[in-house]
């Protein structure tokens, strides 16, 4: 807390108009090109609007808006939506964790490994979907042919309509994680040694130094990457639209996908963008919760 | 294997060119000669829109040919398959002269005449250019027209066929081809031994699943709307359908949810399924041995009772190309008959006859002339094709009709998907027609509905 | 490494706990062995995809290891897909607007770290832009675009992918910058430096493995960005997500070639990672924790 309370002083002191022009060609580029379409959409939301129509767009206040409420394919995309979320986020976490805090006692080639695992992470998403294809193949797919080996039954993967949505969490998974476990683990790496010496000095097992000394001091890279990979986990779009097409059913329908059916398959602007403002509100709303609690003093460490 | 024809198709097409511009270059040039007063000021390399891959390939084969014969060359816009509609409208509704010639699926004929997106082929030259009298009625009057005007010409005749292992039917001691589909479905359970051998396989995935189903329903006697545009899909015959498509899912193999095109190529191709109801292509593909197990041992037949045409392939002139005479020229000489002839029964692209003059046994060939299949086969198949065609049922496409589809294939695939009972899929697809109707405004859709069944009886369909 | 460290006043990085050694040190073997084994293996398959011969892209059982070394994918994925051509509009994409980006960004966030410019609300304003889903902007963008003349150049997607990187790179190094003690600065200014070289010559340099670790972010996204990539190219702009799904043609997908084109894409920023390896833990680490 320190250091802002010098920079906000020193703002005082004759730093205004630097402060000014430096922060300016951020907020004016992105007034430009993210207000401005933002409004116009924002305009389109109250609008019956679709390009396919004869009709010329019509203002309709918030009709879109109620409409949402009975459209239950909305309320199914966000059921799958928060459920791919959730899955995603919390075992991100967990396995992010796992491997950060056992990569930071090998011995040796921790960066060489960590960047390794960061591999999934780099690549596109067109990529990861085009390779998870293949690996789901039912007939030629090496995961079903390891099943094979076991003798455990063959699965049908994204053709299940009760697999396909955690088909889809593992390939979030393998394609995130890594970024999870680079970001903890730079957090672990910028933990002031002193917190596992004087623990040590106390006696505590290195599990017990892990629970109560190392995860309330990371709560706030834990943040970030939650809120990173909460961003993600609502816009996800490319792995739907190129492994399940929302399918088997709607088993795979996710908001930013029936968004884009809406929008682009269908040209109705109108209720397209009203559903994108519904996702964007409550990613804001979420967000501010997860910062929240990232700034709340650190109590019994700090 | 596509990778060789690949790597050596730049010297066949050169090779094909070569012969074709000796062939057609005297009515080519008459024709260029005739064109050059209205298209001296239009650009010669026109910007051809197409899904990207296989169907592109006709074009690139005869551009030298088509450049000797017209005097315009194609440049090859590929759109991804999935994100062809999108990306056609985007540009559309921005009036961007980005593509001159537009090659898509009639579904999509409906949206584009009703925006102005397309011009009228006679705007630039006589029908009697096509040589309509040879293109098969139901795509001519029911794919090509509205309102008895000509907007786009045939590039890829499409529909549904069975392919089916003449061997595994002898084994099961099935003598008799299914025509009904109660039949049908007894003849995939009589074949299903799983998991070495699958009864039957159809298009399972989002996207075109619903092609399948109105394949059945057609074959119940269904229809898409009333004439009053009250969806027809609900009543009986839809119902009757889906619960028929849903038993032969039992039949089928188990990532069925999963099988889009390319998988069910392969599910035949590899020797695993004994029957599949697909896209008349896959005889070409079944019939080349180095991409089938089966060669020689396929039978082809069209579905019972009525047969599908889903998708299919048409060119038109963008409405706001800057090259319209010459869009023309490119698309008269892709479609005439003794071009096309030479693409329809290519292994190494999609298209399919749409001419009466294809159904010729002795044409069954790749572009560079080398027969496509043995003489039996592609007897089979061309008889296949054209007894396909006289129990055609067409696709939608009246304006909506892109989003019609969209709903209904979701709602069959939810019910594939056991997520919902049929009655209930068809339902609330019923529903969500209705409000499409509404919102494009009834009285339009009505007229734009009864214009297109006019054109069934033009053609000779049976509605 | 560590002698850049010290500004930092908090000792140096880290340190690899005194572990009990034995079974927990194994488990952390075995637990890494693991995990690079499930996240590297579909990498492999994809690498032993791009060298298979056409016929063995899709058997049953599957082939493991190519029976022979195919790299005609290679040649087909880089000629005759323009895979080549999509490499350089890639790379020129990526650069040009990671670099405008990374100036735009690293400014205002040192302006937001030390000056509290428009308080937190102008901080929370530039995470938001984040939130947006690209569909909510797409058709307005694409009309922007079209107005203007500009849809398929190398101009709109630069600008476009602003959108992205600006917030993203203020974002992160605001929070380095917040960590960066102000005293070093205060010196050179009180010696008479103006705010600029305090920020040029003082702040940049100390920060200098989070840029790094930065900007590598903003390049892997800028690299693989499909949706504005397909809305604003026709055909002359096409960087390599745009190449991508037009290989999974309506009649066959041609699994080898994608696969190559894919390994093609992903080599370039794979070798920059390794190339930089040791400025992303460093990088990240540097401002992601607040000990106070």
């Amino acid at each position: 807390m320190a250091t802002r309370v010098v920079g906000r002083r020193q703002a005082s002191g004759g730093g205004r108009r630097f402060a000014l022009l430096t922060v300016a060609p951020a907020t004016l580029l992105l007034v430009g090109i993210s207000i401005f379409p933002l409004l116009y959409a924002l305009r389109l939301s109250f609008m019956q609007d679709s390009l396919l129509s004869v009709a010329p767009p019509r203002f309709i206040g918030l009709a879109n808006y109620g409409h949402l409420f009975h459209d239950s394919l909305f309320w199914t995309s966000l059921g799958v939506t928060a459920v791919f979320a959730v899955s995603v986020i919390t075992v991100q976490l967990v396995a992010g964790l796992v491997i950060a805090l056992a990569l930071d006692r090998l011995p040796r080639y921790q960066q060489v490994i960590a960047t390794i695992l960061l591999i999934p992470s780099i690549l596109s998403p067109s990529v990861v979907s085009f390779q998870w294809r293949q690996l789901f193949d039912y007939y030629s797919g090496p995961l079903n042919y390891f099943l094979g080996l076991l003798h455990l039954p063959l699965q049908g993967w994204t053709a299940s309509p009760r697999e396909a949505l955690p088909a889809l969490v593992l390939v979030d998974f393998w394609e995130w994680t890594p970024f999870m476990v680079l970001l903890i683990f730079a957090g672990i790496k910028s933990l002031p040694k002193s917190v596992f010496e004087a623990a040590r000095v106390d006696g505590s097992s290195s599990w017990q130094v892990t629970i109560f000394q190392t995860l309330p001091l990371l709560r706030r890279v834990i943040a970030i990457a939650v809120i990173l990979r909460l961003i993600g986990a609502f816009k996800v779009f490319d792995i739907i639209y190129s492994l399940t097409a929302g399918g088997p059913g709607t088993s795979t329908e996710s908001l930013a996908f029936y968004t884009y059916v809406q929008g682009f398959r269908y040209f109705d602007l109108g209720y397209s963008t009203t559903m994108a403002f519904v996702t964007l509100i409550m990613i804001t709303v979420l967000a501010r919760l997860i910062l929240g609690f990232m700034e709340r003093p650190v109590g019994r460490a700090a | 294997m596509p990778p060789i024809t690949r790597r050596n198709f730049l010297a066949d097409s050169a090779k094909a060119s070569a012969l074709l511009a000796l062939g057609g270059s005297s009515v080519g040039s008459l024709l260029s000669a005739c064109a050059t007063t209205s298209s001296s000021s239009e650009a010669s390399t026109l910007a051809v829109e197409i899904d990207a891959g296989q169907n592109a390939n006709p074009f690139l084969w005869f551009a030298n040919a088509m450049q000797s014969a017209v005097g315009v060359s194609p440049k090859i816009i590929g759109l991804p398959f999935v994100g062809q509609y999108e990306k056609i409208v985007s540009e559309m509704i921005t009036r961007s002269n980005v593509y001159d010639v537009l090659v898509f699926p009639p579904f999509f004929l409906g949206d584009f005449v009703a925006k102005g997106f397309v011009h009228k082929l006679t705007d630039f030259g006589n029908e009697s250019d096509f040589k309509l009298d040879d293109v098969l009625p139901v795509y001519r009057d029911v794919y090509l027209k509205r309102n008895g005007n000509l907007y786009a010409a045939a590039y890829d005749g499409d529909q549904l066929q069975v392919a089916y292992r003449k061997d595994m039917f002898d084994k099961a001691g099935i003598t008799k081809f299914p025509t009904t589909w109660d039949e049908y479905v007894a003849t995939a359970q009589a074949l299903h031994k799983p998991p070495t051998q699958y009864g039957n396989a159809f298009y399972g995935q989002r996207g075109f699943c619903y092609g399948w189903f109105i394949n059945i329903f057609a074959a119940n006697g269904g229809k898409w709307f009333t004439s009053d545009m009250k969806p027809g899909i609900a009543g009986d015959e839809g119902v009757k359908a889906l619960e028929t498509m849903i038993k032969l899912k039992q039949y089928a193999p188990p990532n069925i949810l999963q099988i889009g095109y390319p998988e069910l190529n392969e599910a035949y191709l590899n020797g695993s399924t004994a029957m599949v109801i697909q896209w008349n292509d896959l005889a070409l593909k079944a019939e080349d041995p180095t991409k089938s197990k089966s060669v020689g041992m396929n039978g082809y037949a069209p579905s019972p009772v009525r047969n599908y045409m889903p998708y299919s392939r048409i060119a038109a002139i963008s409405a706001f190309s800057s090259n319209p005479h010459n869009s023309y020229k490119m698309i008269q000489y892709m479609t005439r008959t003794e071009v096309s002839i030479k693409y329809v029964y290519d292994p190494n692209c999609g298209e399919d006859p749409t001419r009466a003059s294809h159904f010729d046994v002795s044409a069954v060939k790749d572009h560079t002339g080398k027969p496509s299949m043995s003489p039996d086969a592609a007897t089979s198949y061309v008889n296949a094709n054209k007894a396909g065609l006289a129990i055609g049922y067409p696709e939608l496409s009246i304006p909506g009709a892109p989003r019609y589809i969209d709903i209904l294939d979701l709602k069959v695939n939810e019910a594939l998907a056991g997520s919902s009972t049929a009655a209930q899929a068809l339902k609330s697809t019923a529903d969500e027609w209705n409000s499409i109707t509404t919102a494009l405004d009834q009285n339009a859709q009505v007229k734009a509905y009864a214009d297109w069944v006019d054109s069934f009886h033009k053609a000779g369909i049976t509605y | 490494m560590a002698a850049t460290a010290p500004t930092r006043g908090r000792g140096r990085l880290a340190a690899t706990p005194v572990v009990h050694a034995g079974a927990g040190r194994w488990i952390a073997y075995i637990g890494i062995g693991i995990g690079v084994i499930f996240f590297l293996f579909p990498v492999y398959w994809m690498l032993g995809t791009a060298v298979k011969p056409p016929n063995e892209w899709l058997t049953n059982p599957p082939v493991f290891i190519p029976s022979r070394l195919y790299f005609a994918n290679f040649t087909d994925a880089l000629f005759f897909y323009n895979g080549l051509k999509g490499l350089m509009d890639s790379a020129i994409v990526a650069i040009c607007s990671t670099a405008i980006g990374m100036v735009i960004g690293t400014l205002a966030a040192y302006s937001i770290a030390r000056f509290r410019t428009g308080g937190g609300n102008l901080s929370f304003f530039i995470l938001s832009v984040l939130f947006m889903p690209p569909v909510a902007v797409a058709i307005p963008m694409f009309l922007f675009w079209s107005n203007l003349g500009l849809v398929d150049t190398y101009i709109a997607l630069i600008v476009q992918y602003l959108i992205f990187t600006v917030p993203f790179v203020t974002w992160l190094m605001k929070g380095f910058f917040q960590d960066l003690p102000v005293e070093l600065e205060e010196s050179a200014l009180v010696n008479g430096a103006s705010r600029l070289r305090a920020f040029w010559e003082v702040a940049l340099p100390s920060v200098r493995p989070a840029l790094v670790a930065t900007a590598l972010f903003a390049l892997i996204f800028t690299w693989n960005e499909f949706t504005f990539a397909v809305l604003l190219s026709r055909g002359r702009v096409t960087t390599l997500p745009f190449i991508l799904p037009t290989l999974m043609e309506s009649h066959n997908i041609l699994w080898g070639d994608i696969a190559a084109i894919a390994t093609i894409g992903a080599l370039p920023v794979v070798i920059i990672a390794f190339a930089l390896q040791r400025y992303l833990v460093r990088g990240l680490s540097f401002g992601a924790i607040k000990s106070t």
